[in-house]
């Protein structure tokens, strides 16, 4: 054990020693197909699930996408060859004029797919839950609702994972649905929905009348379980610009046994003696400000290595990554990856990464290998660009400079950015993206302004393996299905014809 | 907008709207009040039916007699991501009960999205013939389409709406909230002054709540500002969902809720004129 510990330890100190190779391969592709060549929506917020029975082919995407007719039914974006051609179906019932709101997703056992989201039309205030399913990711038929008649509101940013358990040999799926409930006593407003059991509360300490939105579970095979969150412990009056600073801290619960311990969530213990480890002490974020035009709030990731480790006493490696700024307004928000090589007792930062000031929407991925994949956006205030970036460490190597899968100025989406402008709504790229693995491969979607110019993308070669979408090669911008300048409908006026997409990405390491 | 700072004046103001009303009669409702279920369709085309059971997406099996693909012919509404279908063979995924039967048909399709990808397809909620459709040119035919569906709104408000020409007389104000949230509305409310009303139990300044937020949950609610005039159709929360907002509040959420096309007003008004309209 205290071999491994120091072994661990020293891993740590050296891992940036040797430069990771290459991808041996990479695919960046906007999921938006042919057919909607036209559209210029803020297709915004990503959320990705692979499914494990189509091995790595079955891919689905969500976003803030409406039906292109207008319908009440959101779109789910589809592939089942790998990612490389995508079908935009309408499926998730109560799509609004901007599609659903918050919405993830996560493949089941086989094709069967789970959704969670909020729904897009809020009848008088009332913000609704969805949790639902569709048999097959590939139906046209709208999905199915899990909880007929179980209306649950004034919840925030459900973000599910689906985790496959076995009883009785039989494998089944276990839903976690981290959300931030407003409606809990106390002020525990972080809470897991199992979808068919009663919700439990992570929070068990006094906060500032409630937690931040973010509520994120990793679970592996074993049965571990991580759950982190976002405690607010104080928060300042509005200021004059009407935004509210707010300290807290990072916490992580664990659960040995999908969450069914007898205790759910009571293996790491804090000083206090009350269940939740704090992994990030001293944070704090300016709720309602802006970088760029992308409003920020926190970001919170959690990610495992699925790997054995060599020695059966040690528990398997989890990473953490959140975003802060130290307090004060001077200073850049910030995001921060850490890890844990004992289990979530205690935290090293991974620091030197590059890009992570100013920057958002965090997502980690651990493969097979052990590589760590970390995703963020990053935004550059003088050139007014957003680039996303995926930095890779190994035990032994590191990206030395990140991948840079995109790039683009928010001068390219005038009509989106501007606030004066109906189109444009909060948040610009979104408040997450998505990072996965399949084997040793990165899988991952983010959303970028979709300008197709080989210097937004340095990884890409080709633009036709981007856009199924029509373009003009010569502007970059996006053109309609006969090819010619996108137009307004009622005005017939050309209209820039850039906004926001979903890119889907596959690195294969 | 425009005529609103010409005349300056609710009552010059009115007797515009009243005469354009009847000038538009003209463009009837073509006698669909039996059929107003299509028009809870989000998006109508008129097309050919190309091949009864066809289609064209891999999600949908041809030869079922469960779809047909169609080349559109013109849109009945206006739609910036498809408005370049015109031409276009889609799919469609017929309803139970459906008018298709057989290739060389001309048909109004009402529809709304169903798959995307290299080529699409629509689920179909309903057709008509295009006899019941007067409007010889594209903008005239979506006029009239416009219309069936404002008058089908109307139609289908419950007692807990109103419905009233009114104009923002004072500045809305913005009301606290908790808890913080990305999803927080930023209710505002807005003092409607009454210019004429269409409905029982409108009062002469309607408080009328909205979100300000541009959170993408409420971006597309409409917002009002001083000054803002048209035609409001306002709801109150059915009991059971009371709560979010403090009891018997009117809102408007829907974007199609707050009129501001004179066309639409006027054709609005001539719907409702018959039977109940009622006097300032």
């Amino acid at each position: 054990m205290l071999l491994s510990l120091a072994l661990s330890t020293f891993l740590i100190a050296h891992h940036r020693q040797q430069p990771l190779p290459p991808p041996s391969s990479v695919r960046i592709v906007d999921v938006i197909p042919k057919s909607l060549s036209g559209e210029t929506n803020q297709d915004s917020e990503p959320s990705l699930a692979i499914g494990k029975a189509g091995k790595g082919k079955w891919l689905a995407i969500s976003a803030f996408t409406p039906d292109p007719a207008g319908g009440e039914l959101a779109p789910l974006y589809v592939s089942d060859d790998g990612g490389a051609t995508w079908n935009l179906n309408c499926v998730i019932p109560g799509g609004g004029d901007v599609g659903t709101s918050d919405v993830t997703i996560g493949f089941g056992t086989g094709s069967d797919l789970y959704i969670t989201d909020l729904r897009g039309r809020q009848p008088f205030g009332h913000v609704f839950l969805d949790v639902i399913k569709l048999a097959d990711f590939r139906s046209v038929d709208p999905a199915i609702d899990l909880r007929p008649g179980q209306l649950r509101e004034q919840v925030d940013q459900p973000a599910v994972v689906v985790a496959s358990t076995t009883t009785d040999g039989v494998a089944t799926n276990r839903l976690f649905i981290g959300l931030n409930d407003f409606s809990a006593a106390q002020g525990h407003t972080s809470t897991i929905d199992f979808a068919d059991q009663p919700i439990f509360r992570l929070e068990t300490r006094n906060t500032s009348s409630q937690d931040g939105p973010e509520v994120r579970v990793a679970t592996i095979d074993s049965g571990w379980t991580y759950a982190a969150f976002y405690r607010w412990i104080n928060k300042n009056d509005p200021r004059e610009d009407g935004n509210t600073r707010i300290n807290g801290e990072v916490v992580v619960r664990r659960d040995n046994t999908f969450g069914n311990d007898a205790h759910p969530f009571s293996q790491l213990v804090g000083k206090d003696g009350k269940s939740g480890i704090s992994a990030a002490p001293k944070l704090s974020v300016v709720w309602g400000a802006n970088i760029g035009s992308q409003r920020i709030g926190g970001s919170l990731a959690l990610a495992i290595d699925p790997r054995k480790p060599a020695d059966p006493e040690m528990p398997n490696v989890v990473y953490l990554a959140y975003g802060s700024d130290n307090g004060k307004d001077s200073s850049p928000y910030q995001l921060h990856l850490c890890r844990s090589t004992d289990g979530g007792k205690s935290w090293t930062e991974i620091t030197g990464i590059p890009h992570t000031a100013n920057a958002v929407n965090a997502s980690i991925a651990v493969t097979t290998s052990g590589i760590v994949g970390f995703l963020y956006q990053s935004f550059d205030s003088n050139s007014r660009t957003w680039s996303t970036y995926l930095y890779r460490q190994s035990d032994s190597a590191s990206d030395s400079e990140p991948l840079l899968l995109s790039q683009f100025s928010e001068s390219t989406t005038p009509n989106i950015r501007d606030p004066q402008n109906n189109k444009f709504f909060h948040p610009y790229l979104g408040d997450y993206a998505a990072l996965s693995t399949y084997g040793d491969s990165f899988l991952g979607v983010f959303c970028a302004g979709n300008q197709a110019k080989l210097a937004n993308f340095p990884l890409v070669k080709d633009l036709n393996q981007v856009f199924s979408r029509n373009f003009d090669p010569i502007t970059g911008s996006m053109t309609d299905i006969h090819r010619n300048p996108i137009k307004d409908a009622k005005t017939n006026r050309s209209v820039s014809g850039l906004s926001i997409d979903p890119f889907f990405f596959r690195i294969d390491n | 907008m425009l005529l609103w700072a010409r005349f300056g004046d609710s009552t010059m103001y009115l007797l515009h709207v009243l005469t354009l009303a009847l000038k538009l009669s003209a463009l009837t409702f073509g006698g669909c009040a039996a059929q107003m279920d299509v028009t809870d369709a989000p998006f109508a085309f008129e097309g050919i039916v190309d091949e009864f059971g066809g289609s064209n997406v891999p999600s949908l099996p041809k030869g079922t007699n469960t779809t047909a693909t169609v080349k559109v012919k013109r849109l009945l509404f206006d739609n910036d991501t498809l408005s370049q279908i015109v031409g276009e063979t889609v799919t469609i995924r017929l309803p139970a009960k459906t008018l298709v039967t057989k290739r060389g048909q001309d048909l109004l399709f009402f529809v709304s999205g169903l798959s995307f990808g290299a080529t699409m397809a629509f689920a179909d909620i309903g057709e008509k013939l295009p006899s019941e459709l007067p409007g010889v040119t594209a903008d005239a035919a979506k006029r009239v389409v416009a219309k069936w569906v404002d008058k089908a709104r109307v139609q289908a408000m419950g007692s807990k709406s109103i419905y009233f020409l009114g104009r923002v007389d004072v500045s809305p104000s913005s009301i606290s909230s908790q808890p913080i949230t990305e999803h927080d509305p930023q209710w505002a409310v807005a003092h409607i002054t009454r210019l004429w009303a269409f409905s029982k139990g409108v009062p002469k300044s309607i408080p009328l709540y909205f979100p300000q937020s541009r959170d993408q949950s409420w971006v597309r609610c409409p917002k009002f500002k001083k000054g803002d005039w048209g035609f409001w159709i306002a709801r109150q929360a059915p009991d059971g969902l009371k709560g979010a907002l403090p009891a018997n509040v009117f809102t408007t959420l829907d974007a199609k809720d707050f009129v501001k096309d004179l066309d639409r007003i006027g054709a609005l008004l001539k719907a409702l004129w018959p039977t109940t309209i009622r006097k300032k």
